[in-house]
C-alpha cells in the first residue's frame, strides 16, 4: 500500500490519433513542474499517477498540479494490491477521522478478483465505515464525499476521496506558441495565462519608456512574469524602450494621436520579434472598449501593422470584473495593482483619439521616421529568463 | 572603460579597502566569542572594547558609553522604545527627521505619547523660537537630527540642547548624527545630549554596524534580550570584526576631516557656479545653502520628476538621488515640504551627495546635469 496522487487528463482524449504526443507533453511537464520534489511519474491507462513523495509535500504537489495545463481533475489516493480485507480496513482508516454525508462509491474494471459486484462491495464497505466512525451518515444522493474505490486490471487497486479540478485545457507546447504583450496591468498575465491553458508556449514582451518610466515598474512585470511562469513553464521577456519613438511623437506629431501611434510601434515590433523568434501568434489583454486604445477603430488602424501574425485577443469580451477573477485566481492581481512610479504621463494627451481614421494616422505617422526608430528599438533589446517556480 | 561618479554617498558609502583586509584578518585570527570564557574570546572582547573607546574618543564621548547596533535605524528605535515615557507626556522631534527617528516617534502615540513636529525654517534648520513656544512641563523627550540627509542643514545641536535642558534638565535630549560623524567635529560633552546616533556605513565601514551613544546615568530598556551583551541592553554575539571596521574609518575620517572638508567645500561652490552659470540656471532651485554641510547639495527643477532625472543620470554614468534612499519611493519629499517647498519642487529634487575619497570631473558631471535637465524641459515645453 502506497500514496499517491491520481491525475486525470483534460481535453486530450478529444485528440484521437494525435493523443500520444499530447499525453507525451503532459508528462513532460508535470515531471519539468515537480522536478525540485523528490518523486516519480508514471503512465497507467488512460492515467498518470505521481509516487514515492514523502508525505509532508503533498500539499505542495497539490497546489503545484493545479497550475499545469491539460489536467482535468487529480486526487491524492492510496494505491494497493487488489485484496479485499485491505480495501476494507482501508477504507475505514480512511474515513476514520471524516465527517458529515458520504456515499461509497465502486469501479470495476477487473471483476475476477473479488466475487462481490460493485453494489455489493459499497454496501459492504459504507456498512463498516458508519460501524466504526458514528460521525457519518449516508446520503446517497447529494453527499458531501464520496469514498471512490478503483478496482483495475492487473490486480490493483485506488481508494481516493473526492476529486480536485485541474486547470483543465491542453499541455503547454500542444498548441504552438505565443508572443504576449506583457504591461504590468492586470489584463496582459490573464490573456498569457488563457492562451498558456489553450496550450500555448507563451514568452512575452515588455515595452518601457526608460527613463520616463522606473526600474519598479520593470521589477513589477518580472514579478508578474514569474507568477505567470508557474502556469506557461519558464518565460522569456524581451525588453524594448520605446522612449524614443514616444519622444519623437511628442515632439512632432499631433498629441492626441500618441497612444494610436505608439501602439502602432508596439505591435510593429512585436510582429518583428514574431518572426525572429518563431512566434506564430501576437497575444494581448485588449478588452473591446475599454479604453480609448481599444475601441474597434483603434484596434483596427493599431492591427494595420502586423501584416502576417495573427493577433489572439482572449480576453476582447470580458468584463473588467470577469478579467479581475480570473487574475486573483491566478494569483497576479495584487502584483498587478501595485502602484510603481508611472512617469509615463508627461506623454498621456489630455484627449487621446478615440476613433482614429487610418489616413490621418498614416499622415501623423509621416512626421517622423517611424521605421528607422522601429529599427533602433529592435536594435536595444534586452532579454529576461523567468526560471518557473 | 565608460564614465562612472557616484554622487550618492549620504545613502551608503564604498568600504575603504583596508577595513576589508581588518575584517577579514579579524575572522581569521580572531573569530571568538567575546562572551566566552576562555582567553581566545577574552581577547576578542578586548579588541571589541578597544574600538567601542577608540569610537567614543572621537565622539568625545568620555561622559557615556557607545552601545554597538546592528544599524542607525535599530539605534533610532531603541531611544523611543528604551527611553521611559509615560501616556499624556510629550514627544518632540524636528520636522525634518530621517524616517527612523521620524516614524520610530510617531509610533509611540499608540502608547498614548503626544508626538508633536518642530516646524523647520526655509533653510531647513528647525525654527528654535517655535521650538521654545514648544518646551510645555509634560515634553519627556526631544530628538533633533544634527545634520540632514536630505540637504545637508546643519542644527545647532549644543544650542537647542541647552535651551532644552534650560527649560527643563530631565529632558532627554537625543540627535541622530548619521550624516555628522566623519564629516564634522563631534563633541558629545559639549554638545550635551543624552543620546546620539552614529553608523558605520556611512563612513566607508560595512553595513550592520552602528552605535547608541548614552550618556552616563540614563537608563534604557533593552532593545534585545537574551544573553545580556552590551551592558545587557542589546543581547546578540557582539559583531567584532564590524566594530574594528567602524572604529578604524571613524578614526580615518576623523583624522582626515579638515582636508576633507576643505576639498568638498570647494567642489560643492564649484558645481553651484558651473550650474548658475549654465544655461540651465533659471530652472533650478537650490535647496541647500551655503551653511549647509557641503558633502549634500539638494536641489530643485520644478516640473521635472526627481526619478526621471535620476534614471537618465544614471545611464550616463551620473549617480545621484531623489530625495533620501530610505524615503524616495514615496511620491514627494516629507523634508522639503516642511521646509515650506511647493509639490513641484519635492517631485523635481535630487540629492547630490559627495565622497571626498571619489575624483570628480565636475565638468561631465554638470554637462550631464544640463544635457537632461534640457531634454527633459524640452519634453515639458512642448506639453505646456
Amino acid at each position: 500500500m502506497k500514496n499517491v496522487i491520481l491525475i486525470r487528463f483534460g481535453e486530450i482524449f478529444l485528440k484521437g490519433k494525435n493523443r500520444g504526443f499530447f499525453e507525451k507533453v503532459l508528462y513532460i511537464n508535470i515531471k519539468e513542474a515537480l522536478k525540485r520534489f523528490d518523486l516519480s511519474v508514471k503512465k497507467i491507462p488512460g492515467r498518470y499517477l505521481i509516487c514515492d513523495y514523502e508525505r509532508e509535500f503533498e500539499e505542495e504537489i497539490i497546489e503545484r498540479l493545479k497550475k499545469i495545463a491539460g489536467i482535468f481533475s487529480f486526487s491524492p489516493a492510496i494505491f494497493m494490491k487488489t485484496n479485499y480485507e485491505e480495501i476494507v480496513s482501508q477504507s475505514v482508516e480512511f474515513m476514520l477521522d471524516k465527517k458529515g454525508t458520504f456515499k461509497v462509491e465502486t469501479n470495476r474494471a477487473d471483476k475476477k478478483t473479488i466475487s462481490l459486484n460493485s453494489m455489493q462491495i459499497s454496501a459492504d464497505i459504507g456498512g463498516k465505515i458508519l460501524e466504526k466512525n458514528s460521525n457519518l451518515k449516508v446520503d446517497v444522493k447529494n453527499p458531501e464525499l464520496i469514498l471512490n474505490i478503483d478496482i483495475r486490471e492487473n490486480c490493483e487497486t485506488f481508494i481516493y476521496l473526492n476529486s480536485i479540478r485541474g486547470m483543465g485545457g491542453m499541455p503547454v507546447g500542444t498548441s504552438s506558441t505565443g508572443l504576449l504583450l506583457l504591461s504590468g496591468g492586470i489584463d496582459s498575465p490573464v490573456a498569457g495565462y488563457m492562451m498558456a491553458k489553450r496550450g500555448v508556449k507563451v514568452c512575452a514582451v515588455h515595452f518601457h519608456s526608460y527613463p520616463y518610466t522606473s526600474i519598479s515598474a520593470r521589477e513589477k512585470v518580472e514579478e508578474l512574469a514569474k507568477i505567470l511562469s508557474e502556469y506557461t513553464g519558464d518565460l522569456i521577456i524581451y525588453m524594448v524602450s520605446m522612449t524614443e519613438l514616444q519622444e519623437q511623437i511628442h515632439e512632432n506629431c499631433d498629441d492626441s494621436y500618441m497612444i494610436t501611434l505608439l501602439r502602432r510601434g508596439m505591435f510593429t515590433v512585436a510582429e518583428k520579434l514574431c518572426k525572429k523568434f518563431k512566434r506564430r501568434m501576437i497575444i494581448t489583454g485588449e478588452s473591446l472598449g475599454q479604453v480609448a486604445s481599444q475601441t474597434i477603430e483603434s484596434m483596427t488602424v493599431v492591427s494595420e501593422v502586423v501584416k502576417s501574425t495573427p493577433i489572439i485577443r482572449p480576453l476582447v469580451a470580458f468584463d473588467k470584473c470577469e478579467t479581475i477573477e480570473i487574475a486573483k485566481k491566478i494569483n497576479t492581481f495584487e502584483t498587478s495593482i501595485k502602484p510603481f512610479e508611472d512617469c509615463c504621463t508627461v506623454f498621456l494627451p489630455d484627449s487621446p483619439v478615440v476613433r482614429p481614421k487610418l489616413e490621418d494616422v498614416l499622415k501623423e505617422q509621416k512626421k517622423i521616421d517611424f521605421d528607422e526608430i522601429i529599427a533602433r528599438s529592435m536594435s536595444n533589446i534586452e532579454v529576461v529568463e523567468i526560471k518557473s517556480k | 572603460m565608460d564614465k562612472f561618479y557616484y554622487l550618492d554617498n549620504a545613502a551608503t558609502t564604498q568600504v575603504f579597502d583596508e577595513v576589508y583586509d581588518l575584517m577579514r584578518n579579524n575572522n581569521i585570527d580572531s573569530f571568538y566569542n567575546p562572551s566566552a570564557s576562555y582567553k581566545l574570546g577574552n581577547k576578542s572582547k578586548k579588541i571589541l572594547d578597544e574600538a567601542r573607546d577608540n569610537i567614543n574618543q572621537v565622539l568625545h564621548g568620555d561622559c557615556g558609553k557607545l552601545i554597538f547596533t546592528s544599524s542607525a535605524t535599530e539605534s533610532n528605535n531603541a531611544v523611543f522604545r528604551g527611553v521611559h515615557l509615560r501616556a499624556g507626556q510629550v514627544v518632540l522631534i524636528s520636522a525634518g527627521e530621517h524616517p527612523a527617528v521620524y516614524n520610530s516617534a510617531h509610533e509611540l502615540a499608540k502608547r498614548g505619547i503626544i508626538v508633536k513636529d518642530i516646524p523647520l525654517l526655509k533653510n531647513g534648520k528647525i525654527d528654535i523660537e517655535k521650538l521654545k513656544d514648544m518646551l510645555t512641563d509634560e515634553v519627556a523627550l526631544v530628538s533633533v537630527i544634527h545634520i540632514s540627509n536630505e540637504t545637508g542643514a546643519i542644527n545647532d545641536i549644543k544650542e537647542i540642547c541647552k535651551i532644552v535642558k534650560q527649560k527643563n534638565k530631565d529632558i532627554i535630549f537625543h540627535s541622530d548624527g548619521v550624516q555628522a560623524l566623519g564629516r564634522i567635529k563631534i563633541n558629545l560633552r559639549d554638545l550635551g545630549v543624552d543620546l546620539y546616533t552614529i553608523s558605520a556605513h556611512k563612513i566607508y565601514a560595512p553595513r550592520g554596524i552602528a552605535g547608541l551613544w548614552i550618556k552616563n546615568g540614563l537608563v534604557l530598556d533593552p532593545m534585545l534580550y537574551g544573553g545580556g551583551q552590551e551592558n545587557g541592553l542589546r543581547s546578540s554575539t557582539e559583531n567584532v570584526a564590524g566594530s574594528l571596521a567602524f572604529a578604524y574609518a571613524a578614526k580615518k575620517l576623523n583624522d582626515e576631516l579638515d582636508s576633507n572638508y576643505k576639498k568638498i567645500t570647494n567642489l560643492k561652490k564649484e558645481l553651484i557656479k558651473k550650474i548658475n552659470e549654465s544655461e540651465i540656471s533659471d530652472y533650478i532651485e537650490f535647496n541647500s545653502d551655503e551653511e549647509c554641510l557641503p558633502y549634500i547639495v539638494s536641489l530643485s527643477i520644478p516640473k521635472i520628476k526627481g526619478q526621471v532625472l535620476v534614471n537618465a543620470m544614471e545611464d550616463d554614468g551620473v549617480v545621484v538621488s531623489t530625495g533620501s534612499a530610505c524615503s524616495s519611493k514615496k511620491a514627494g519629499n516629507r523634508v522639503l515640504e516642511a521646509m515650506g517647498k511647493t509639490l513641484d519642487e519635492t517631485i523635481g529634487s535630487i540629492r547630490i551627495s559627495f565622497s571626498p575619497y571619489i575624483n570628480y570631473e565636475l565638468d561631465y558631471i554638470v554637462s550631464v546635469i544640463i544635457k537632461n535637465i534640457l531634454r527633459f524641459k524640452k519634453m515639458q515645453k512642448l506639453k505646456d
